[in-house]
């Protein structure tokens, strides 16, 4: 069978193309993974501030908010107790050693990945929802008041 | 009209050299995330919920024992077990059954050793160097549970009250970690001042908590699981 003048380049860029998009979606995921990794980490390094300090206190709640954004993973919500929050000082969680559920003290932050990731499902008409990272953990306060 | 290419590439081979050379990267990559994965649940998720399970349960001091400058972890009440459980089950995404939630990493529920050592005895081997002695305070000086299934049992007479207990303040008090499966309950045995070569060895100078936790974890798939385990102790200081 004769081979048509440009067959071969056609075949090329169609190979390629397929390629590197499968490519593109593998790293494309990993580097939501990554920041999943970090997120992880951040929120850990949080949750054990609270720990000690019985509430995610105002500067450590803007602290975190920044490294969020640095990260290109805009915090969406942050659930727990904030020095920040209605209730004042009503908010903190202390160390209880009568009862480990009045102990208690849990974070929980809601964060979307900035750019997205790409959906390979949108180029055949399905609907791109939005990627959101949710993390979050629960120890025990050990913060006793001073007075 | 034809023409010959310079190549030499015969129709398909192009596309059959790309896909070769392209496939092998795409495989490598997907093996990395699968690891990666693991690798996450494992060194962050499990072993973090099992280090702040252990603290939490070390958080349980009898009171009285503070107060005297001498804490203990409150064995007097299910205080310690409980923080342990709740703790754990709360950063595992499992239910109060200790079965996975929907969305939890982990393929079955845990299974637990857990043991609460305190270093005081009542009536058990000691000698005078045991700056706890017999416990005013009411407090046993192991107790030793087992979590399987979310059945709590007290396996307290088992391998770690047999051996008895010596001195804290020479750190003698060597208890050696393995997981072993058909025997779980003799992951955490006592050893006294020596220093087995298999497994893990802790010293605990202090009274404490340790946990191993066997955990099967969704593969990348979500259908198969990898079985991994992890462990922690946590020590009252200060005193």
């Amino acid at each position: 069978m004769k081979i048509r003048s440009g067959q071969v380049t056609i075949e090329l860029i169609i190979a390629i193309s397929l390629m590197a998009f499968l490519i593109f979606s593998v790293c494309d995921n990993f580097i939501i993974f990554m920041k999943y990794l970090e997120v992880q980490h951040y929120k850990f390094y949080y949750l054990q501030r609270m720990r000690v300090e019985g509430w995610l206190s105002d500067s450590d709640e803007h602290s975190m908010i920044n490294q969020f954004n640095a990260i290109g993973c805009p915090i969406v919500s942050i659930g727990g107790p904030e020095q920040s929050g209605d209730d004042g000082d009503s908010n903190r969680v202390l160390y209880d050693p009568s009862s480990v559920d009045n102990s208690e003290i849990s974070l929980n932050i809601v964060c979307m990945p900035n750019p997205q990731p790409f959906s390979p499902l949108s180029l055949i008409g399905g609907t791109q929802g939005n990627t959101i990272i949710n993390v979050g953990g629960t120890m025990l306060s050990e913060y006793v008041p001073t007075n | 009209m034809y023409r010959p290419i310079s190549t030499g590439l015969k129709k398909g081979q192009v596309t059959i050299y790309f896909i070769l050379l392209f496939t092998i990267p795409v495989i490598v990559f997907a093996a990395i995330l699968a690891m990666s994965q693991l690798g996450i649940f494992a060194d962050i998720k499990l072993q973090e919920s099992v280090a702040e399970a252990v603290r939490a349960a070390a958080l349980q001091i009898n009171l009285g024992s503070m107060a005297n400058g001498t804490p203990e972890v409150d064995t007097t009440t299910n205080n310690c077990l409980h923080a342990f459980t709740s703790i754990l089950a709360k950063n595992l995404g499992l239910d109060s059954n200790f079965n996975p939630l929907p969305g939890s990493g982990l393929a079955s529920s845990p299974e637990v050793i857990l043991v609460i050592y305190n270093g005081s005895s009542d009536g058990l081997n000691q000698n005078s160097d045991n700056i706890y002695g017999n416990s005013p305070f009411g407090d046993s000086a192991v107790k030793e549970y087992m979590i399987i299934n979310g059945n709590i049992e007290d396996i307290t007479n088992g391998n770690i009250n047999n051996n008895g207990f010596s001195s804290l303040i020479y750190g003698d008090n060597n208890f050696n970690i393995t997981f072993n499966r058909d025997n779980p309950e003799e992951s955490i045995e006592y050893v006294g001042d020596s220093y087995p070569s298999s497994g893990i060895n802790i010293n605990m100078k202090r009274p404490g908590v340790i946990a191993v936790v066997y955990a099967q974890v969704r593969d990348i798939t979500g259908s198969g699981y990898i079985g991994i385990t992890r462990y922690a102790a946590s020590q009252i200081v200060g005193s």
